[in-house]
């Protein structure tokens, strides 16, 4: 008992270290994301042309593999070493014009969106608490149980939201043309399947170990 | 549920109370309390031995199977 409160007090530390870790990169994304909602309407302020988003554009993140030998212009020079050495992008971020067909599967894909934001934000509590229950060495509860399957479905429900996504924006893909590179898929998303199925494995074993423990505790 | 404890029948004609019994048998009042309301899911063969040697009678006496009666 003593070592699943220690490791509840690391878990705990460990999540508000990754969230400070994290938050500088998640909200320069939300300021680039709010950026290109807002130049929809807008032009450029110094050239007075019509920004990307403006003319209906999307900015999109695409994985690319290199599917030609590394040119003599494939290289940047090493300034320790004095030389040119070769250099391979794998990730590009371009502009894609999306149709009629990928507005309306947005669309469908929003609601279920809202529904994963509300679930995360539900999930990301419930995690709190149950690692607070934790450390306080209350482990195999009935409100655990809950909170360990709230975490879990929530979790999947993001990485069915992601799918989504991937299958939405991977269509617009095919719009991009980089000459000695094959596009191989979205940087933007990373749908971690295995994470989702074992959470949600360990979810019903723990509801299940809660069960045992109920019919000990009632086992006179 | 199907099988009914009927301790408390066994510990009225005793003439014993629920403290005394528990501390004779070494188990809580509130555990014992819990096998006399039938809120217990399961007993142990050693528990139910110190309950029949101290009220003097048998398994039978203490448990009793009562089938469900399907609702129509």
């Amino acid at each position: 008992m003593k070592r699943i409160s220690i490791l509840g007090i690391i878990a705990i530390l460990v999540l508000v270290a990754s969230i400070i870790d994290r938050f500088p990169e998640e909200w320069t994304a939300f300021r680039q994301g709010w950026e290109d909602g807002s130049q929809a309407a807008f032009t450029e302020a110094d050239t007075d042309q019509p920004t990307m988003h403006s003319m209906g554009y999307k900015r999109i993140w695409l994985k690319v593999h290199r599917t030609g030998p590394v040119a003599a212009c494939d290289s940047i020079m090493n300034v320790q070493e004095h030389r040119r050495v070769p250099y391979e992008i794998t990730t590009i971020e371009t502009f894609v014009r999306p149709g009629a067909g990928y507005r309306m599967a947005y669309m469908a894909i929003g609601f279920v969106a809202l529904l994963t934001v509300l679930a995360m934000l539900y999930g990301f509590w419930c995690l709190i608490r149950l690692l607070v229950d934790l450390s306080h060495r209350r482990v195999l509860t009935r409100k655990n149980v809950w909170r360990m399957r709230c975490v879990a479905y929530s979790f999947a429900l993001f990485t069915v939201l992601e799918l989504l996504m991937m299958q939405a924006e991977g269509l617009l893909s095919d719009q991009i043309l980089l000459p000695g590179y094959e596009v191989t898929g979205l940087a933007e998303y990373s749908p971690n399947y295995f994470s989702a199925v074992m959470l949600l494995l360990f979810a019903e074993i723990f509801a299940h170990g809660v069960k045992l423990q109920e019919e000990q505790d009632l086992t006179i | 549920m199907p099988i009914i404890v009927n301790l408390d029948v066994m510990m009225a004609k005793r003439k014993i109370s629920l403290g005394e019994l528990a501390e004779r048998i070494d188990l809580t009042p509130a555990n014992l309390s819990i096998l006399k309301t039938g809120k217990a899911k399961a007993v142990r063969f050693s528990t139910l031995e110190a309950i029949c040697k101290e009220l003097d009678c048998q398994p039978g006496d203490i448990l009793e199977y009562r089938p469900e009666e399907s609702t129509v």
